[in-house]
């Protein structure tokens, strides 16, 4: 593709985004649903536990102009911003907010699906296995902030491509997928799609084949994604000013002082604002052991219930519960112990 | 001071005149001139060691004499076990008498102080000695080393079923105890006693009972850094489990005797002993090996953990029968692990297992120097990108992301974008290629900064190239050189590359593609250019020109994150 080819590419690019604009799915309903929790995370808690953390940031590339959970505006990538340019994203619509998705109870016929993972600022990961156990399909899912910071996601992925000519849209590929979503062609066959990835509203979606030399059980990638972003265009939007809720987790240590070799047991609450029955699957726990000191313990299910820390290092230890909600939002509460 | 053998000549005849004087006299109520005379015998004895069979040594005086005897084992006034009935004894030769500590009943007996007793017929004429029966082992090791920070613990990147990052504990990397609803350290429940801990050779997961991760048995490897002498610290068991079923003391210290213990690994090198102390159940003792090896290695140690004993104040010391043998694993690094700056989390507790496992076997498989940063980098990148040498294919197996090898356009999977997310996801890799057989230039130069800089490699940092006009390059995992790419109906440019650095750019290391090192680097064939150490500018070979046509800058990205 010539410099020419390119540019023409980035009008189409353009052009395919305004004509989705009219007919996305579910913009009519953007204030009908009362979802506007509060995103509130700070909780009055007991001297020894840290206040509950906002998500240290969806880990969103952050663009000029653009900011991701209100923190400092970092200087901008060059590369971001050549991106940026380069697909015309300033153009790309913002669909209405989502509290999120859960991905955990998304399935497909012919697939099985893995524990969905992810430790922040990972997106939400979940593999899709065929009958006989093997991965064929990885589904990436980041549920940001805003319709801006997903499409900071969507961008860094386009980003991270090294090939010169920018991905094609999905549209080319007949796909009509969220806001903006491009597909990246497989080398392994006639007709075969690498990748999707797509932003709807303040969702962020990259779906990958896993097996270059089977394609996915069913109409392959492709299908994939539709069904996915059919389900994903089917969750309820939340209101125009409303902010996307994130789990409120709170943490509890039964001590803050304990010996090496002993367990701690940790009380662990978890309430996810408009997760509501249908969203599948147990939240995301991670337990991230550090801080500066030299402590050291790994924590387990209590089979009393709850969680236990091992201790099995002195030093002062941070106890740090990141939580990704089932509609993939984080949030994380810190109880600090001392080792001896 | 001297060592002897536990029951040998010279010990016998020790002991045999000793033994004769206080023990046979009335032997010579009813012959005075056959006397029963002990030749060595096993003083102190742990019957669930390996090996710990007590043994007695016993004839006649004078030399010509014969006779039959009975040996009996008695607790106090109770005998518990009959050795022999008409054990034949001649003053030629020493009989040899063997206890493998049972009762009657074929039970270990417990901790405490028997007596044998050696009977010929007729009142009177027997031979009595103690045995002291002991419990002896160890329910936990712990790794030191001389300098605390010449000893890291090691990191796990996954559990059961899902990715979670696990340091091997600080307090003991061995652990050999009673597990949750058992009573004594050294004994299962029924009396067995625990058989030493096999290595937990998984490099991806920590050693799990059941579903959690195991507290009651396990075997860790160990870190340290190259050229240390490692040290361990043995924490002896203080119960067992007797014949009864009860919990016991270890049965010793024993008055008038003293205890110690020795090491040696397979070569037969004796260990040294740092604390000297006397043993005493529930406390350590510390041993220090030979010097580990140089550079990034993985060394199997089997270590034979033998006891002694004196009653003369350290003069003589004799073995305890049997030995222990464990096995332990050392890796070494040349220097500390680093990783990127005011990073948090248990995966920055120290190196990783697997990687460093995976590097020390790059290292002997390249036959390469890892014993500076220099040559860990360049074994990682080498390794990392295989295809050379005896490394037949890249790890695991993957490949470039580009259309003629079956996939795309140079997406990246494993990397969660540039700075502020640069993660990389280096557990996903590890884990059989978890995101996919495809990586682009940003996965690999994140993973073999991340990857280096756990082995201790310093100021490593990745270097974000603008994008250019490529020559012949080689893409990992490829079969061949290019000069197409993405195809030949497309550019052969790339939009931007990603490489590593440890000097702020004036070399470049990269395993994502070997550049074309003829005299004709922008055609086919290519000639393998490795980027170990690449001067980035100024040279014939400088990376920037063997890569690109065109003039190509470069902006610095800090080391990543881990996941």
């Amino acid at each position: 593709m010539n410099p020419k080819q390119m540019a023409a590419r980035r009008e189409d690019l353009r052009a395919g985004t305004r004509r989705r604009r009219a007919g996305r799915p579910g913009a009519a309903a953007a204030s009908a649903l009362p979802f506007a929790l509060p995103f509130a995370l700070l909780f009055a808690l007991p001297a020894r536990e840290v206040p509950a953390q906002a998500p240290r940031g969806d880990g969103a590339p952050v663009v000029q102009g653009q900011t991701d959970q209100g923190g400092q505006e970092p200087a901008p990538d060059p590369r971001l911003a050549a991106v940026r340019r380069d697909y015309a994203a300033a153009e790309w619509p913002r669909g209405p907010l989502r509290a999120g998705f859960a991905l955990g109870g998304f399935e497909v016929a012919g697939l099985r699906g893995g524990a969905p993972d992810c430790l922040p600022p990972a997106p939400v990961a979940r593999r899709y296995a065929d009958e006989a156990g093997t991965p064929r399909v990885l589904v990436e899912l980041y549920v940001a902030a805003d319709a801006a910071a997903a499409h900071g996601h969507l961008l860094g992925w386009l980003a991270t491509r090294s090939a010169p000519e920018p991905a094609p849209a999905a549209r080319e590929h007949g796909l009509a997928l969220g806001d903006a979503a491009f597909a990246g062609v497989s080398g392994a066959g006639p007709g075969r799609l690498a990748w999707v990835a797509w932003a709807r509203g303040n969702l962020a979606v990259r779906v990958l084949g896993l097996d270059p030399g089977a394609p996915p059980p069913g109409a392959g990638l492709a299908a994939f994604s539709q069904a996915l972003d059919g389900a994903m265009a089917l969750t309820p939007v939340l209101a125009a000013d409303a902010a996307p809720p994130a789990p409120v987790v709170r943490l509890r240590a039964a001590t803050d002082r304990c010996r090496a070799g002993e367990s701690v047991h940790l009380d662990l609450e978890i309430e996810e604002p408009g997760a509501g029955p249908d969203a599948a699957g147990p939240p995301i726990v991670n337990w991230v052991l550090g801080g500066p000191g030299q402590g050291q313990g790994y924590v387990e299910p209590d089979p009393d219930g709850g969680y236990r820390l091992r201790a099995t290092g002195p030093g002062p230890l941070q106890v740090e519960a990141v939580v990704v909600g089932r509609l993939g939002r984080a949030a994380a509460a810190r109880v600090d112990l001392r080792v001896d | 001071m001297r060592l002897l053998p536990a029951v040998g000549a010279a010990a016998g005849l020790l002991i045999a005149a000793t033994a004769a004087r206080a023990q046979t006299d009335p032997q010579g109520r009813d012959d005075p001139a056959v006397r029963l005379v002990l030749g060595g015998w096993t003083r102190v004895v742990d019957p669930k060691l390996p090996g710990g069979t007590a043994a007695f040594h016993v004839g006649l005086s004078p030399r010509g004499a014969t006779a039959r005897a009975s040996v009996v084992v008695w607790r106090g006034t109770t005998p518990l076990r009959v050795l022999a009935r008409e054990l034949p004894l001649s003053g030629k030769r020493n009989a040899r008498i063997e206890w493998d500590g049972r009762d009657r009943a074929g039970r270990h007996v417990g901790p405490g102080t028997y007596r044998v007793v050696v009977a010929l017929p007729g009142a009177g004429r027997d031979l009595g000695f103690p045995v002291h029966v002991v419990r002896l082992g160890f329910r936990e090791i712990a790794a030191r080393a001389p300098a605390a920070a010449d000893e890291w613990q090691m990191v796990y990147f996954r559990n059961g079923s899902g990715y979670a990052f696990t340091a091997t504990p600080a307090l003991h990397e061995y652990r050999n105890a009673q597990g949750p609803g058992e009573r004594a350290e050294l004994d299962h429940d029924d009396g067995r006693p625990r058989a030493p801990v096999p290595l937990h050779t998984d490099t991806r997961r920590p050693a799990l009972a059941g579903t959690a991760i195991a507290t009651a048995a396990y075997n860790y490897p160990l870190a340290f850094r190259s050229r240390s002498r490692p040290r361990l610290s043995a924490r002896l068991g203080a119960n067992c489990i007797d014949e009864n079923g009860a919990v016991a003391a270890a049965g010793y210290p024993i008055p008038g005797v003293q205890l110690r213990c020795a090491v040696r690994d397979g070569d037969g090198v004796a260990w040294t002993r740092v604390d000297p102390a006397e043993l005493a159940p529930g406390t350590p003792v510390e041993f220090e090996g030979p010097r580990l090896p140089s550079g990034v290695t993985r060394t199997d140690v089997e270590l034979t953990w033998r006891f002694e004993w004196t009653d003369d104040r350290g003069a003589n010391w004799r073995e305890v029968p049997g030995a222990l043998v464990t096995a332990h694993r050392f890796y070494t690094q040349p220097s500390a692990p680093v990783f990127a700056a005011g990073a948090s989390g248990t995966q920055y507790a120290g190196p990783w297992v697997d990687v460093v496992d995976r590097i020390a076997a790059w290292g002997a498989a390249l036959g390469s120097d890892t014993t500076d940063e220099q040559g860990v980098l360049a074994t990682v990148i080498l390794g990392f990108g295989g295809q050379v040498g005896a490394l037949a294919t890249a790890i695991e197996n993957v490949r470039y992301d580009c259309y003629p090898l079956g996939g795309n356009g140079g997406a990246s999977h494993y990397y969660l974008g540039f700075p502020p997310a640069n993660v990389v996801q280096l557990s996903r890799l590890l884990d059989d290629a978890g995101n996919g057989p495809f990586v682009n230039c940003s996965d690999c130069a994140s993973s073999t900064a991340v990857m280096a800089a756990m082995a201790g490699v310093r100021d490593l940092r990745l270097m974000r190239l603008g994008s250019m006009n490529l020559n012949a390059i080689r893409g990992i995992g490829a079969p061949d050189y290019t000069v197409h790419l993405w195809g030949p109906q497309y550019w052969h440019r790339f939009s931007y590359h990603h490489t590593v650095t440890r000097d702020g750019g004036v070399h470049v290391y990269d395993a994502c593609l070997w550049v074309d090192d003829d005299a004709n680097p922008a055609a086919l064939p290519g000639t393998p250019g490795h980027n170990v150490a690449r001067p980035w500018d100024q040279d014939p070979y400088a990376y920037r020109t063997r890569l690109a046509t065109n003039a190509v800058g470069f902006s610095l990205d800090p080391l990543p994150r881990l996941q």
